[in-house]
């Protein structure tokens, strides 16, 4: 009788027990990563009897979870994916709503910036449109300080992201490595594993995996081990190795990660390939980077290139124009590891703006020479070589380094970041409108009594710098195939004798001219020549004039000499409208100066003698065609400096082929290329995620309909089991009462 | 396959979120216009979309320097216009004055209506556009490009520079010309030579503008000789003696000319015209040239041929109130007012000519301002397709696109409610 109550009360307590798991899942079925749980039931050793065993009834085994390692494994490595381009996904979006697109960003400034140029050379002397034009390039610069200090603030939050993430990933590991302690601590794991610890590290687990991709190893204990992707470990047993978030060894503005206590230069981030900190690292390195290396080529091209024809022109106040922006320059950084005392310090500046590349450079010293690498491409720009090798080689980037101070010790690196910092300090120079130089600074003329059919081009700047460049130079033609270069300024002759080709350039002093046609060289072998006008009563002879000074400014001017009556003249200067003398006293065969020239008048021996009548006339003009190329003082309507800025708009020089604009559409493109790469990567890894999810869900999730049907099976069962008890009661009181009976 | 019950839901919420941002693009489409809604979406084409949105811009900016060039040159023309009126009434006049019939009084009251032409060209040479810039002072447009000078004449102060515009994508034209393209440098006579009486002539033969015979030899041996040369009469009596018959009507004298060039080398020895055609001009011919004295040249008197030179249109003005001034008592007094009428007269056409020239030039410029006007449109027009089969939304497309949306959407719901109604712990009573 006792044995049948005993068979019922086993199995009260093994359905209540079971009724009870029941409970507990139906209670966690919100609960993440819970495996629903399960009592498993045995039959205990039934009882030998001489007619044979006799079941005991039922034993609870064990509590057992439904888990399946493998789908586990699976579900953290594509967690690691999804968070890591969630993390892409996010930054890329901000990223490209910072630098817009046709509407926002830069594109709307840049195209106001060169419309007001366009403006400008319409109306080249308007102050106001001066004005509207400084006003748009500060609004240019302002707009891309502000982009470059949004991403600034990008990387900034990057940064807190990584230190965040090591954070959270230490206390994670800590966790790990304490439940590690407590199963280990468990004594009988393998029979009665203790499944809701275990379901709290697997949450762990796939919380670690999301901050950064790991490897889990299963120890025959229960414990865990973990390592990152490089085979670095996280946790050993119940040891748990901490990360550190640390400045990077070239640039302190760049954080990195290390396992703490490593040794300078021992950075994970090139093993960090995937979850968030995978996410970061990737974001800064192939999408965040490349743009501000972008912004800052831009900041510095358009600096250069803009100042360098600005500084081709000339202003309102007649002075050559000035730098227009500041842009800033490229940063060397020494490695933390250098050697201190030798302490070597470089500069880079930029010797060809159009050449620079969106890269950073490391430099190795081995003792005696240098290897660089470009690390955009990793491709090695320099094997091994010296200083001057290395800057021929950094020169095709459009770069060149200068140690400053200190020396060199084998085993020193440095970082080369070309343009990282170039729109940082892009400033406006110019506040004053008058400064703007949209005039070129110099203009060519044609000697008005050229007889010739030649024309002269207006002449462009090669070289603002040569000092002569405003002189005025004068193009003399000896004969109709040769011609002399005069400096008038500087009273030299720049060269002789040229012989001439129609449209071909004449280069000197800084400016570029051609002349085309056919010029009228000098008939009498001089410069000017002098004639009695025919219609002169008087048969006064004029002396060819003998040239003094060849450099006079004046030399080519027409002169007339006019006879007031037979004893006086006046001289009178046609080309400027000016009387230089007036009541000369006429003596023949005496010397009249002017202009760098000197003639006579001589009256004719006759027969019959004469001298000059009044109203005679004698003119003094140039023999042989002339130009003159000089400073365009005064030449405010000019605007042909102004048509070459605007050249600039289109000319496609940066960056292999851009022009400013295209710097910027590549910037954004590329931000959008990767953008869509990593959209449709996260769907995929999203997809993924999902499945492994529902694998999992399917494995361990919890099913209400299914725990409603447990719960009616053992609320059965347990009545059943009552019953068994009632009825062996029954049977026992039945007994009881025959026993009485 | 084994359901969980959080699945249900997660699935439930997943394909609802899905839909959700189905509906919402569809809709930033349709309301925003533009298909392309981040660079993300088509990095490509969104590249593309902001290169012709450039080209676009850069064209509306062309449109723009295209109608102040346009504004330009009408302003010059007008200028230009109003020269050549000046100039018509200066050459009527000169017609008018080279009549035997007028006096010399006649004349001073025509040269006082000259003198008032040139102060007119003076003003309008000096004329400013809207902006008070002087038109033709090349780029000094801020100071007066000409200024009178003490003999009548007029300098020019400007430069000879000429502003251009940016009309299209590699094309620039020149807006306006320099004064002294217009109003100065005008070669005088017939335009390649000039011919003149020598001061002491006492005939009054006068000589023609002339015109070149043959270009090459007007090169080579006019222009490369000695000049100006000189074409010298002699005019000496009839040989033979008078017989009675001839004393009421005597024989011509013999009339012959030479050509010296400047050192007084002949270029022509002395050559017979016939009888009487020193009345007529016969024509002479030299170095390849071609003139004709006309009327009576007397023995020694001289006419002088010398290259064309640039002269002002205000020096040929003055040159005709001088003319205007001149007496006409003896032959040569009106050989001079002669002379210098035709020459005025040849002057003031060059001038005319060469004002006529620049207007071609403008006329020339503000076509090619409408041609490039035409092509940027055109460009434009081609442009904006472009940019719209790129980047506009498709609105039957889009519409459609959120119409199923829409429905996924609440069908989604729809069947999320029915699931999520199902549990057996409902029939657990």
């Amino acid at each position: 009788m006792v044995d049948i109550l005993r068979t019922a009360v086993s199995g009260l307590t093994a359905f209540r027990a079971a009724m009870s798991a029941t409970g507990h899942n139906v209670a966690n079925v919100n609960t993440p990563y819970y495996s629903r749980q399960r009592v498993e039931l045995g039959t205990p050793l039934p009882e030998k009897h001489s007619y044979g065993y006799m079941g005991r009834g039922v034993d609870i085994e064990s509590v057992a979870r439904s888990y399946d390692d493998f789908v586990m494994k699976q579900l953290r490595g594509h967690s690691s994916g999804v968070s890591q381009y969630e993390k892409l996904n996010d930054l890329t979006g901000q990223m490209s709503a910072l630098l817009g697109d046709t509407d926002v960003g830069l594109t709307p400034d840049l195209e106001a910036f060169f419309g007001s140029l366009q403006d400008l050379a319409d109306a080249p002397a308007s102050i106001t449109a001066r004005q509207v034009f400084l006003d748009e390039a500060q609004t240019l610069t302002t707009r891309i300080q502000d982009i470059d200090s949004a991403l600034s603030s990008l990387r900034d939050s990057v940064d807190t992201s990584i230190r965040n993430a090591v954070t959270t990933i230490n206390d994670l590991t800590a966790g790990i490595a304490q439940i590690n302690r407590d199963i280990a601590q468990a004594p009988d794991f393998a029979t009665n594993p203790p499944n809701d610890l275990l379901d709290n590290r697997d949450r762990m687990l796939v919380d670690l995996s999301k901050l950064v991709g790991i490897q889990v190893v299963n120890q025959d204990d229960g414990s865990l081990n973990i390592f990152m992707g490089g085979g670095q470990p996280l946790v050993v047993g119940v040891n748990a190795y901490s990360l550190e978030a640390v400045e990077s060894g070239f640039d302190p503005q760049e954080i990195t990660v290390r396992l703490q206590g490593q040794a300078e230069g021992s950075d994970l981030e090139r093993y960090i390939t995937s979850g968030e900190l995978g996410g970061y690292f990737e974001f800064r390195r192939t999408i965040l980077n490349p743009a501000q290396d972008g912004l800052g080529l831009l900041a510095m091209g358009l600096a250069e290139t803009f100042n360098d024809q600005h500084e081709k022109g000339m202003n309102l106040d007649g002075e050559l124009g000035s730098a227009l922006f500041s842009a800033g320059s490229p940063q060397v950084w020494p490695h933390t590891k250098n050697d201190a005392t030798s302490a070597a310090i470089f500069t880079a500046t930029v010797t060809d703006s159009t050449k620079l590349v969106r890269s950073d450079y490391e430099i190795l010293y081995d003792g005696a020479n240098y290897t660089a690498t470009r690390l955009s491409d990793n491709q090695t720009i320099l094997a091994s070589g010296n200083l001057a090798a290395l800057n021929v080689e950094l020169d095709k980037e459009g770069l060149n380094l200068t140690l400053i101070s200190g020396s060199l010790t084998a085993g020193d690196r440095f970082l080369v970041q070309s343009t990282r910092n170039g729109a940082s300090s892009l400033d406006l120079r110019i506040t004053d409108p008058r400064k703007v130089a949209t005039a070129a600074p110099i203009i060519t003329n044609s000697q008005a009594d050229n007889v010739g059919s030649t024309s002269i081009s207006p002449g462009a700047v090669t070289d603002a710098a040569n000092s002569a460049l405003q002189n005025t130079v004068r193009i003399q033609f000896t004969s109709a195939n040769t011609f002399d270069v005069l400096d008038l300024t500087a009273g030299t002759a720049l060269a002789t004798n040229v012989g001439y080709v129609s449209g071909s350039p004449l280069t000197y002093n800084g400016w570029e001219v051609t002349i085309t046609g056919s010029p009228q060289g000098s008939v009498s072998g001089s410069p000017i020549t002098a004639a009695a006008d025919p219609a002169n009563v008087g048969t006064a002879a004029i002396a060819p004039p003998a040239v003094n000074d060849i450099y006079d400014a004046n030399l080519l001017n027409k002169i007339e000499i006019r006879f007031t009556s037979a004893t006086q003249f006046d001289v009178f200067d046609v080309t400027q409208g000016t009387t230089l003398a007036s009541g000369m006293s006429y003596t023949s065969g005496g010397n009249i100066t002017y202009n760098g020239w000197t003639t006579q008048i001589t009256d004719d021996p006759g027969p019959p003698s004469s001298t000059p009548q009044a109203g005679d006339i004698f003119q003094i003009k140039n023999d042989g065609d002339a130009f003159q190329i000089m400073n365009n003082q005064g030449g405010i309507g000019d605007n042909r400096n102004a048509l070459e800025l605007v050249k600039l708009e289109t000319k496609q020089q940066l960056m292999g082929g851009n022009n400013y604009r295209g710097v910027y559409s590549q910037m954004i493109a590329e931000v959008g290329a990767q953008g869509r790469r990593v959209e449709n990567t996260l769907v995929s890894q999203e997809a993924l995620l999902e499945q492994s999810t529902l694998t999992r869900e399917s494995i361990s999730g919890v099913n209400l309909d299914e725990e409603a049907a447990n719960l009616v099976r053992f609320q059965q069962a347990y009545e059943a089991a009552a019953q068994i008890i009632q009825t062996s009661n029954a049977l026992f009181s039945t007994l009881l009462e025959a026993v009485k009976g | 396959m084994r359901i969980s019950t959080s699945m249900i839901y997660r699935q439930g919420v997943k394909w609802m979120n899905d839909h959700q941002a189905g509906l919402a693009k569809a809709q930033a489409q349709i309301s925003s216009g533009r298909k392309l809604l981040k660079p993300s979406d088509d990095p490509t084409n969104s590249a593309r979309l902001m290169d012709l949105h450039k080209q676009i811009k850069l064209n509306e900016q062309y449109g723009r320097n295209i109608i102040i060039a346009n504004g330009r040159q009408s302003v010059e023309e007008v200028a230009v216009q109003e020269s050549t009126d000046i100039l018509q009434r200066a050459r009527e006049l000169t017609i008018q004055a080279n009549n035997a019939a007028l006096t010399s009084e006649n004349r001073q009251t025509i040269a006082l209506e000259v003198q008032q032409l040139r102060e007119q060209l003076l003003d309008t040479a000096n004329a400013r556009d809207a902006d008070g810039a002087y038109l033709f002072a090349g780029f000094k447009e801020q100071s007066q490009p000409f200024t009178k000078t003490a003999g009548g004449d007029a300098i020019y102060n400007g430069d000879q520079g000429q502003r251009s515009l940016q009309i299209g994508p590699s094309r620039q034209v020149p807006v306006g010309d320099t004064g002294d393209s217009v109003f100065m440098l005008i070669r005088n006579g017939n335009g390649q030579f000039r011919t003149s009486l020598a001061a002491d002539n006492t005939g009054n033969g006068t000589i023609t503008v002339g015109s070149i015979a043959n270009p090459t030899e007007f090169q080579n041996d006019f222009m490369g000789g000695n000049y100006p040369y000189t074409i010298e009469f002699s005019v000496t009596a009839a040989p033979n003696d008078p017989t009675p018959s001839d004393l009421t009507d005597p024989p011509p004298p013999i009339t012959k000319y030479r050509i010296l060039d400047a050192s007084g080398t002949e270029v022509v020895p002395l050559t017979p015209l016939a009888a009487d055609d020193s009345y007529q001009g016969e024509t002479i011919s030299f170095n390849g040239i071609e003139v004709a004295v006309e009327g009576h040249p007397d023995d020694g008197d001289r006419f002088i041929i010398k290259p064309a030179e640039n002269q002002s249109v205000f020096k040929t003005l003055d040159n005709l109130i001088n003319t205007l001034g001149n007496p006409d008592n003896t032959a040569s007094d009106v050989a001079v007012l002669t002379q210098g009428l035709n020459n005025a007269l040849t002057d003031i056409d060059q001038a005319l000519l060469n004002l006529n020239q620049v207007r071609g030039r403008i006329g020339s410029r503000m076509n090619a301002l409408d041609t490039q006007e035409e092509v940027n449109q055109n460009l434009n027009l081609q442009l904006q397709n472009l940019q719209s089969d790129i980047g506009s939304t498709d609105i039957a497309e889009a519409a459609s696109r959120m119409s199923q949306e829409l429905l996924a959407l609440q069908a989604s719901q729809q069947s999320f409610v029915k699931i999520q109604n199902l549990s057996l712990f409902n029939h657990l009573r």
